[in-house]
């Protein structure tokens, strides 16, 4: 449950189908939105995990 | 008299979006509205006949707090001096009872030491703040500004 992916996926999730739910009522404009959000929130929270890869936050983990 | 008819101006259908709007609700019921979407999740639609919809919501809205609180998320309480936790306490209290529950009930606070802290903080930040949407939904369906 802790990996990092995991949870971005169903946070991607559960907001897409919220705002999709909410501000959409066709179904073929539902499927759209959800898609549009949730690979929106998904794709860009990897390009950006890429995009801060060469820019460490701190000294590196200790090795266990 | 055929130039006649051809003046004539056809009728003007009304907007769609005009056409699709209901009848604004008298206020007492835009209020109740409004305080059973902010009370429980999904229940001020369920209140304007849109039963499937406020499930789905409700649904949705619990499931972001279940998942904030089996990672030990922050569940946020005013700190003199530290005005950001104002904002983050009316964020997550505007889940309504949940949160009230879980703080009062439960005494629920959350682990700082907890691997998944941070992520719970903000599933649960996210489940105050969809409701706040939800009632602000149910207000303006019941005030006739939304179908």
């Amino acid at each position: 449950m802790l990996s990092h992916f995991l949870l971005m996926v169903v946070y991607a999730l559960l907001v897409s189908l919220f705002f999709t739910i909410l501000w959409r009522r066709e179904r073929g404009a539902q499927i759209v939105l959800f898609l549009q959000l949730f690979f929106g929130m998904v794709g860009g929270g990897l390009i950006v995990a890429w995009l801060m890869y060469p820019f460490p936050s701190g000294p590196p983990a200790p090795i266990p | 008299m055929a130039e006649t008819a051809s003046s004539e101006k056809p009728p003007v259908a009304p907007p769609p979006i005009q056409a699709a709007l209901a009848e604004p609700l008298p206020t007492p019921q835009v209020v109740m509205a409004t305080a059973l979407a902010w009370l429980v999740p999904g229940l001020g639609h369920v209140y304007l006949k849109r039963a499937v919809r406020g499930l789905i919501f409700f649904a949705l809205v619990m499931i972001a707090l279940g998942v904030g609180i089996s990672l030990q998320g922050n569940l946020y309480q005013p700190i003199r001096g530290q005005w950001l936790t104002y904002l983050a306490t009316f964020g997550q209290a505007c889940a309504g009872i949940p949160y009230f529950v879980l703080r009062y009930g439960f005494h629920y606070q959350g682990q700082q030491e907890a691997a998944g802290y941070e992520y719970g903080t903000a599933f649960l930040l996210t489940a105050g703040l969809m409701n706040l949407l939800l009632v602000l939904d149910a207000r303006d369906i019941a005030g006739g500004q939304k179908e």
